[in-house]
């Protein structure tokens, strides 16, 4: 406290009368706290009470049976391994893309650098219809797959693939590239001096520094696929037990006005969600502490 | 020969040479401090000799076992970067025994190899901090010990000393210089520090743009340097155009005898390098006549710690010349005496000097 002493004579000639001068009460203070937590409450924590509200309405036994459905069982797992697949690829990738554009110097490297949040711009409609015109079984590429290697894109979970691996492709490298960027300078050179491969140098040096940002970017990846559905309802349709993720099931809930069905199923994706996010907070908080 | 480098270019998309036909020799058990400039070429040079840098033409020996085209983790050296470099994840223990561990040595000769290392750098016991535990001095030492452990050929430092304190700069030095001495490893040590490199270096090359100027030791390079870079760069230097002919130098009016060894500098022109701790003041012309330059006015004078520093305008009464500046370092009670203050005259001799080929 460094108060002078005269202003400390002002407050105690003001609080005459009072046994003990106790400091004023930081109003300010508290109410940014109280304006912070009432607006998570409102925003979050209200829509999901209604949710779980709504899901549980008509018991467990109904909610348990809104889940275990074989359409739904189905969804989720559809779900759950194309962003799963997703998630490995745009790990790999980012971690490669990351690496050339903290590491070398290439034309278009600037262009590059900007065109990596793309993907947070374009609407996920308008993503959805790109891939539909560039695999869709009409044009060249999506006719080749189909006639001569009989794999179907669009409509397909490939075309899901394709579609999360667009709308999260900037995570990794955007969670990898600052912590490449702050590494001490050298550190792949003075272990392949000690005699180290460039892999081994990489796998040893490198990667136990950047594992946590890998893992946070990986989960964020992972967490953004499970909820997507602009762009899969163009490019994987709404066919149950074919291409209906567990976002568009809940939505064609919605639509048949089956809005018990669609919160119990929406309170499974909010369980997984909530994990993950999670997982990335204590992460982080190593990350931080270490 | 340890470290042999035959006619070494490197040049970078500008082309503009980095490393310019650049050949060297180094002794087994030497220290030789490539002594240089910012962006001179040194470091580049280091980083071609570990393999950190394709070389452009030219050829690298280590132990007369050509390397020239073998990666950096085949050349069997050792290198200390200026960034120290550790690696942040593995305690001090861990990054000394890196290099053993790759080499999949075993538990029990890693462990013994870096107590020998952690007890040479002398922070015994400290094996398990992690590397931000530790202050940039005793961090650079681990990297040190590091760098040593897999017993390399060759020891390589680029600046290893640059990212310290000037009191820690001075320790680190000795250190370096005992536990070069201890292990008689090859090393070569770049900075642009010349106190560093008189410190420590067997002999140094002066490296500049891309070639290597003059090679010798300091003591060589200082008092007889060839080059005018290396006079102008190692310490300050007084330089005056003068003439030679069979047995005098002639500075102005002044007619001085001249040295012994430059009689390949006969009716040349030339140009006369003095120290200033070479000079010496008088009130009078009465000092020894033969080294007397000239008259000269105090500028200024200033507290350069143990010395004097003394600014003089030397007054060249002939020719019509420009008036010259010269640095003088005197004792204080050689200052005291003289009563030296700006706007004094004196009269300047040499107690020594040494002759340079002018280019013009």
């Amino acid at each position: 406290m460094t108060a002078s002493p005269l202003v400390d004579v002002a407050q105690r000639a003001q609080n005459t009368g009072n046994a003990a001068a106790r400091p004023p009460i930081p109003w300010g203070a508290w109410g940014l706290r109280g304006a912070a937590l009432s607006y998570l409450g409102l925003l979050i924590l209200l829509p999901v009470l209604a949710i779980s509200v709504q899901g549980f309405r008509a018991g467990w036994e109904s909610f348990w049976t809104s889940i275990t459905r074989p359409a739904v069982l189905h969804a989720v797992g559809l779900t759950l391994w194309t962003s799963a697949v997703m998630t490995v690829i745009n790990t790999v990738m980012g971690v490669l893309t990351a690496w050339a554009l903290v590491n070398y110097r290439f034309p278009g490297k600037r262009i590059m650098n900007a065109l990596i949040d793309l993907p947070f711009a374009i609407p996920a409609l308008v993503t959805g219809v790109m891939l539909v015109l560039l695999y869709g079984p009409q044009t060249a590429i999506g006719g080749f797959f189909e006639k001569q290697l009989g794999v179907r894109i669009i409509f397909a979970p490939p075309g899901i693939v394709l579609a999360l691996l667009f709308i999260s492709y900037p995570f990794v490298i955007r969670a990898v590239q600052p912590v490449l960027q702050s590494l001490e300078p050298n550190q792949q050179e003075a272990a392949q001096v000690l005699g180290a491969s460039p892999w081994v140098a990489f796998r040893r040096v490198i990667l136990p520094e950047i594992a946590p940002a890998v893992i946070t970017g990986a989960l964020l990846c992972f967490a953004r696929a499970l909820g997507e559905f602009g762009s899969i309802i163009i490019v994987g349709g709404n066919l149950p037990m074919k291409s209906q993720t567990a976002a568009v099931y809940i939505y064609a809930q919605v639509e048949g006005d089956n809005f018990q069905g669609a919160s119990a199923v929406s309170l499974v994706l909010l369980v997984i969600a909530f994990s993950i996010t999670l997982g990335v907070d204590f992460l982080m908080r190593r990350r931080h502490h270490a | 020969m340890s470290i042999l480098l035959e006619q070494v270019s490197k040049g970078y998309a500008s082309n503009q040479a980095v490393v310019n036909n650049l050949s060297l020799e180094i002794e087994t058990g030497e220290l030789f401090v490539l002594l240089g400039a910012s962006g001179s070429g040194k470091s580049t040079l280091l980083r071609l000799i570990a393999g950190l840098l394709p070389l452009d033409k030219g050829r690298i020996w280590l132990h007369g076992r050509e390397v020239t085209n073998l990666s950096p983790q085949q050349r069997n050296t050792g290198f200390v970067f200026q960034s120290y470099s550790l690696f942040r994840h593995m305690t001090v223990a861990q990054n000394i025994a890196f290099g053993l561990s790759i080499k999949r040595a075993g538990r029990a000769e890693q462990d013994a190899r870096v107590k020998e290392l952690l007890n040479l750098i002398q922070m015994e016991g400290l094996g398990d901090r992690m590397p931000h535990q530790l202050s940039g001095g005793q961090q650079q030492r681990v990297a040190l010990a590091r760098a040593l452990a897999p017993e390399p050929e060759v020891l390589l430092l680029d600046e290893p000393f640059g990212a310290l304190d000037a009191k820690i700069r001075v320790q680190l030095r000795q250190t370096l210089r005992e536990i070069q001495r201890r292990l008689h490893v090859t090393t070569i040590l770049v900075t642009h520090d010349q106190d560093e490199a008189f410190e420590l270096a067997d002999r140094i090359g002066i490296i500049e743009k891309g070639d290597l100027l003059e090679i010798g030791t300091p003591g060589e390079l200082y008092r007889r340097p060839r080059n005018r870079f290396t006079a102008t760069f190692l310490g300050s230097a007084n330089l005056l155009p003068a003439h030679r002919n069979s047995h005098h130098i002639f500075v102005g009016e002044a007619r001085l005898p001249a040295p012994p060894d430059s009689e390949h500098l006969q009716d040349q022109p030339v140009e006369i390098l003095f120290r200033p701790e070479e000079i010496s003041l008088a009130p009078t012309a009465e000092t020894p006549s033969e080294t007397v330059i000239g008259r000269g006015v105090v500028q200024e004078a200033t507290f350069a710690g143990p010395l004097e520093r003394v600014l003089l305008k030397l007054n060249r009464e002939s020719n019509g010349e420009k008036a010259q500046l010269l640095q003088a370092l005197l004792s204080p009670s050689e200052a005291q005496q003289l009563g030296i203050k700006p706007g004094q005259e004196v009269w300047v001799g040499l107690k020594n000097y040494h002759l340079l080929a002018r280019v013009s």
